[in-house]
């Protein structure tokens, strides 16, 4: 048992000969009311006070509601023959509803969120303090009945004062109210999901307050006459007990909620689809906008392997870090309200399952940073072959062309001799067969027809330089991405190149575009029997056609053709 | 004979021009790029436009564009578009278009100063001249039905000549028959190739290009 333990129970046992003495005042004076009731506002109170200074000290909470079991008694004592608790008890009855003010606002952080709260739970009770002091001062028992003893702080009776300071107190129990629930459903719009559950029994118990001193007002009676009157009064006293009560809720809720966590091992024992930790953390955490990202190496990412800037991830109110063995595994954003030992729980529950889906967001990002690269080779690739093809056609070309020209025209030079001639126009021969082998060889390079025209003109082109029948059956419409076009034609350079070699059959290209896919099929009738490790071109062919996020497959069952299919998207 | 020629390439430029000038051929334009071409072309009034079909600025289609800009605003002048490769499509849709007067050689074919003269009076004249390796590359094909193995070779070499853009005349001239003879072969041609008879020249080379590309 620690000091702290020892102090708990020392407080509990005044408060139970308090409290049991403010009963045995008020049943012995005959007041009306029910004293059990009475009794368990105060225990509540403490009762909640207690377990919070337990559990959450720093928490003003916890000594407002101590402090309020044991204010609530006042009244109770200014049912006795002595004359300076007859004062106190008349004077100082009333100041435990603005702690209960108080408490409905600080309610649960313990402190007042706004200014306007603050400047309305000040107002209110520095007013009860005042009209305290004041009625101390001037009360005096015996002006109203004769069998009453003298209130004995009443140094300055004065009759004329209390009825003043009571019709004042009649208008602020008006007001004061009404202020009071505005201001609390400007906390309610502020609050977050989780806070406004909490807040429930609250605004119960605030709604019921409020009626009450409402119909207190506009009745007006002496307390305990009359039927209505005493409903009145209980019903007031059940409505006190909406902190308290609340708390006790809020603390059973959230011991239920760390059950939930028992479920969430469970839960994430089998296999985790992709943001199926954050839904199964939302769902413990009872908060829906939860969301949770994971460290990688520079970085943070949600599961699917996206990242976030570093900055929005700076620990504060509703980010918290789950940490295990010295190393944070996850940071989550949650609502602020959620209690943070809930969230540590649900995190251990976690832990495992949150490394796990680090190292598949890791893999991921990974895969789309080679996927990436792959994809800038291959348009590296293009680029320089583009370059080179151009390089080729306005330097060699050009010069090789206008030489020919030369050579033709010395060749009709009349005055030259037969042999001279002869020799030229072998010559020129030789050099129509080197122009016409640099063309072959820049086509190859890069076919200037795709990128000029197009896919369906340049598969034409193919088609017609082809040795077979080719037959293009296609859906395609416009242009596609160029490095979509350059994998397509290859695939059928390469398909048509085949067939002519293996098979020698007429050849089917389809063409199909369609929903976002591009599928492509070259098909021949030959031997079949061909694989994809026939050649290093097919095995080039399918990492060009995978770097833009396609695949390619080759079908050739022996005797009965081959089939080449290749996919892409293509927005 | 007038003649404007368009080549952003300046060796091969003065080449053909050079070769031109050399053949009697009055050369009224030399330019690089295609808005000077059409600029060129309102000033001179060319009869025959030889245009490479890649020039500045993308060096892709300019050439193309250029020769139809020429042939709206001026359709009795003559086009012949160069180009470095064998494109059989690029051929065709080009007299799919026009209405004659038009051609499609290889860059490295115009060095042969006849072909070229002969090219340039036949488009003048309002016919359609198509390269022979463009011909060459489509009799190469192997059909499954091939409806080309029923023709004698004799109708296969007038059949590569109709192909190419030649009249009955020049082809009865290159094979040493008589006219009438290639007149009755034409006929015979086209019925065993299921292709009917077309008015204008260059209607009959287009079709028997489409019949030579299909693959059927």
């Amino acid at each position: 048992m620690t000091g702290r333990d020892v102090g708990m129970v020392g407080l509990a046992t005044v408060w139970v000969v308090w409290a049991t003495g403010a009963e045995v005042v008020s049943i012995r004076a005959g007041v009306i009311e029910n004293h059990v009731l009475d009794f368990a506002v105060g225990a509540t109170y403490l009762l909640a006070g207690l377990i919070a200074l337990r559990r959450r000290p720093s928490n003003r909470l916890g000594w407002l509601m101590v402090t309020v079991a044991f204010v609530w008694y006042i009244g109770n004592y200014g049912n006795t023959e002595v004359p300076a608790a007859v004062s106190m008890g008349a004077a100082f009855g009333g100041v435990s509803l603005s702690l209960v003010v108080w408490l409905f606002f600080a309610y649960p952080s313990g402190r007042l969120q706004t200014r306007a709260e603050q400047v309305y739970v000040a107002a209110f009770v520095t007013w009860q303090l005042v009209l305290g002091v004041v009625i101390a001062l001037t009360f005096d028992p015996r002006a109203t009945c004769a069998a009453c003893v003298q209130g004995g702080l009443a140094l300055f009776p004065s009759a004329v004062t209390v009825a003043r300071m009571e019709g004042i107190d009649n208008v602020l129990a008006v007001a004061l109210p009404f202020l009071g629930g505005m201001l609390f459903a400007l906390k309610h719009r502020r609050a977050s999901a989780v806070e406004r559950r909490a807040l429930l029994p609250l605004w119960i118990g605030g709604a019921l307050l409020v009626a009450s001193f409402a119909v207190d007002a506009f009745i007006g009676g002496d307390p305990g006459q009359g039927r209505a009157e005493y409903t009145l009064v209980q019903l007031e006293n059940l409505a006190r007990m909406a902190v308290p009560l609340c708390f006790i809720w809020a603390l059973l809720r959230s011991n239920l909620d760390r059950g939930g966590v028992g479920d969430l091992i469970e839960r994430l024992s089998g296999p985790i689809p992709t943001g199926g930790l954050r839904d199964a953390m939302s769902d413990v955490l009872r908060d829906p906008n939860l969301r949770l990202w994971l460290p990688v190496a520079g970085g943070w990412v949600d599961e699917a392997g996206a990242s976030i800037p570093h900055r929005e991830l700076t620990p504060g109110s509703g980010i918290s870090r789950i940490d295990r063995a010295g190393r944070t595994l996850a940071v989550i954003r949650h609502d602020p309200a959620i209690d943070r030992r809930l969230i540590d729980a649900a995190g251990a529950a976690t832990a495992m399952a949150l490394d796990n889906a680090r190292l598949h967001a890791e893999l991921r990002t990974r895969l789309e940073e080679v996927r990436a690269s792959r994809a800038r080779i291959v348009e590296a690739t293009d680029a320089e072959r583009r370059r080179i093809e151009r390089d080729l056609h306005d330097g060699a070309q050009q010069r090789l062309l206008a030489v020919s020209f030369r050579l033709r025209a010395a060749q009709r030079q009349t005055e030259a001799a037969d042999s001279v001639r002869s020799d030229l126009a072998e010559a020129e021969d030789e050099l129509r067969g080197a122009i016409e082998e640099l063309r072959n060889l820049a086509r190859g390079i890069h076919p200037v027809i795709l990128t000029d025209e197009g896919l369906g003109p340049a598969l034409d082109s193919l088609a017609d330089r082809a040795p077979m029948p080719v037959r293009i059956t296609s859906t395609l419409d416009g242009r596609l991405p160029p490095p979509i076009e350059a994998a397509a034609y290859f695939v059928v350079a390469e398909g048509l190149t085949n067939a002519a070699r293996y098979a020698g059959t007429p050849v089917d290209v389809t063409v199909d575009v369609c929903g976002g896919r591009c599928v492509l099929r070259v098909r021949d009738n030959g031997p079949g029997g061909a694989d994809r490790a026939r050649g290093s071109g097919l095995r080039g062919l399918a990492d060009r056609v995978e770097a833009v996020d396609g695949w390619l497959t080759i079908q050739s069952p022996s005797g009965a053709g081959t089939t080449l299919t290749a996919e892409f998207p293509c927005e | 004979m007038r003649v404007a020629v368009a080549d952003d390439g300046v060796l091969f430029r003065r080449g053909l021009v050079h070769l031109l000038v050399k053949e009697g051929i009055e050369v009224v334009a030399e330019v690089g790029n295609a808005d000077e071409l059409i600029r060129a072309v309102e000033s001179t009034a060319p009869d025959v436009v030889l245009i490479d079909i890649r020039m500045p600025p993308t060096h892709t289609v300019e050439g193309l564009d250029a020769a139809a800009a020429i042939r709206r605003s001026r359709p009795k002048t003559g086009v012949i578009l160069l180009s470095q490769y064998v494109e059989p499509h690029a051929a065709m849709s080009l007299l799919s278009e026009g209405t004659g007067g038009i051609g499609y050689l290889l860059k490295d074919h115009v060095t042969d100063p006849a072909a070229l003269v002969d090219a340039i009076i036949r488009v003048a004249n309002g016919g359609a001249v198509i390269d022979p390796s463009v011909v060459a590359q489509l009799l190469l094909k192997q059909r499954r039905h091939d409806p080309l193995e029923s023709l004698t070779s004799r109708e296969r070499a007038v059949l590569a000549l109709m192909a190419e853009g030649r009249s009955n005349q020049a082809v009865a001239a290159r094979l040493f028959l008589s006219e009438k003879t290639v007149e009755s072969h034409v006929g015979r041609i086209l019925s065993k190739l299921g292709i009917g008879i077309e008015p204008d020249d260059h209607r009959r080379v287009l079709a028997v290009l489409t019949h030579l590309r299909s693959s059927e």
